[in-house]
């Protein structure tokens, strides 16, 4: 009998303290929110304009910051300029996708400029100076390399998730395919970061059952059509779709296929080319685009980070013809030129035949 | 490295998009070829030089590079 009074006068301490405890936490809880509805309770995501080319800055509601992918190399001070004033000092997730230069382009500067945490990168290395620049950099900074896989978790709490969903291969064909895709939820929206990744990497989370709904999706490769295939799209189903891609940029980017894509599924599409730097800000349960971009660049710094092809010009003749013309100078009489508008400044006309 | 008078590029092929071959040169600027100016065989990571007509892959630089890249992401690397 003793012990049965002992057990229930037990069970009504153990009621009152979580009672006590569950107010007094829910107190706490709404004094938080209030303090800092401003900066804390947000999750910001800005695709920076930097040409053809990726880098999205994320600042966490938990007060984290996660950087994927930096630009082209003449990106980096503009990358790095940016994130100073946003008053970030600590970069605590670093995310390469993949090894080409209009991704890891700006990195090596970053790296340089800010506190780093963590560095994700797949297992796939290129031969390019940039590429070294990177190693180098994370090197100087005692830093390793943690290799992005999927399934892997970078923050894994109840309302906050940053997680990797591809590369799910060891081996692929295509650099492209082992870019790292990361998808984030806060509360109840949801973003899907695809870097390069096609149609191989896509069909892999497909079948892999990764739950790919969310209400952005940064579309794979600059809208390229070899990515963001149609299942692939289904899966996702997105509100919003950012582009990020350079103005008359050599490639066609984006393909008028996947614009056809996004279109049919009545996605509204945010592209940087038209303008400039794009910021979604979420709540927890609604996400909301600036309006007012940041157009950062004049023209003459755009020109110069955008790619160029070159040209051959005829010093009798004054004409400038593109590397494949058929008739192109002799040896002697060539001058190279690194854009039309090079050439037309020295005096050169374009060649009929091959310079629309 | 551009010479006046004649075509001298060389460098590293950092990707391709599309009908171009983007060339990271020696003075680390990216620049467009098309893909048709440089040997079929030619993939990422190749050291490609390119004079006035000729255009060939320096293997033995790009062996020596991608062996010395390689030797620094494994010390980095934590898979």
């Amino acid at each position: 009998m003793m012990k049965f009074i002992k057990a229930t006068k037990m069970k009504l301490l153990v009621l009152i303290l979580l009672i006590v405890f569950l107010f007094g936490c829910t107190g706490v809880d709404v004094s938080n929110q209030n303090v800092s509805n401003n900066s804390y309770s947000l999750l910001k995501v800005h695709f920076l304009d930097v040409g053809q080319a990726d880098s999205i800055l994320i600042q966490f509601p938990n007060g984290e910051t996660a950087l994927i992918d930096g630009g082209n190399r003449e990106d980096g001070r503009f990358v790095v300029e940016y994130i100073e004033k946003m008053g970030i000092s600590r970069i605590n997730y670093i995310i390469a996708t993949h090894p080409h230069e209009d991704h890891i382009g700006g990195l090596p500067e970053v790296i340089k400029s800010f506190d780093i945490g963590k560095v994700y990168m797949p297992n796939k290395t290129s031969n390019t100076r940039i590429f070294k620049n990177l190693l180098e950099e994370i090197k100087n900074k005692g830093l390793k390399i943690i290799q992005a896989k999927g399934g892997l978790s970078i923050i894994d709490t109840e309302d906050l998730k940053f997680t990797i969903i591809a590369p799910n291969s060891e081996k692929y064909d295509e650099t492209n395919e082992y870019s790292i895709v990361n998808k984030l939820i806060y509360k109840n929206t949801s973003f899907i970061f695809t870097g390069d990744a096609e149609k191989d990497s896509e069909e892999e989370m497909i079948k892999l059952g990764y739950n790919l709904k969310a209400d952005v999706l940064k579309v794979g490769h600059h809208g390229g059509r070899t990515s963001t295939n149609y299942e692939f799209l289904k899966r996702v189903n997105p509100k919003f779709a950012v582009i990020s891609v350079g103005k008359d940029n050599d490639y066609g980017h984006p393909h008028k296929e996947v614009l056809k894509r996004l279109d049919k599924m009545g996605i509204k599409v945010f592209r940087t080319d038209e303008l400039g730097t794009i910021i979604a800000t979420s709540d927890g349960y609604k996400i909301n685009f600036n309006k007012e971009i940041v157009k950062n660049n004049d023209d003459a710094t755009k020109n110069e980070r955008d790619k160029k092809i070159i040209y051959i010009g005829n010093k009798k003749t004054k004409v400038y013809h593109t590397t494949t013309c058929k008739s192109l100078p002799k040896q002697e009489n060539r001058v190279i030129f690194n854009s039309k508008e090079e050439a037309e400044k020295a005096g050169y006309r374009p060649h009929k035949n091959c310079i629309e | 490295m551009y010479r006046i008078g004649g075509i001298f590029i060389k460098g590293i092929i950092d990707r391709f998009e599309g009908e171009y071959a983007l060339i990271e040169l020696e003075n680390l600027k990216v620049i467009n070829i098309l893909k048709d100016n440089l040997p079929q065989n030619a993939k990422e990571g190749d050291v490609v030089v390119i004079k006035d007509n000729e255009c060939y892959i320096d293997i033995e630089e790009t062996q020596r590079r991608k062996e010395q890249i390689e030797k620094i992401f494994e010390d980095l690397f934590e898979g």
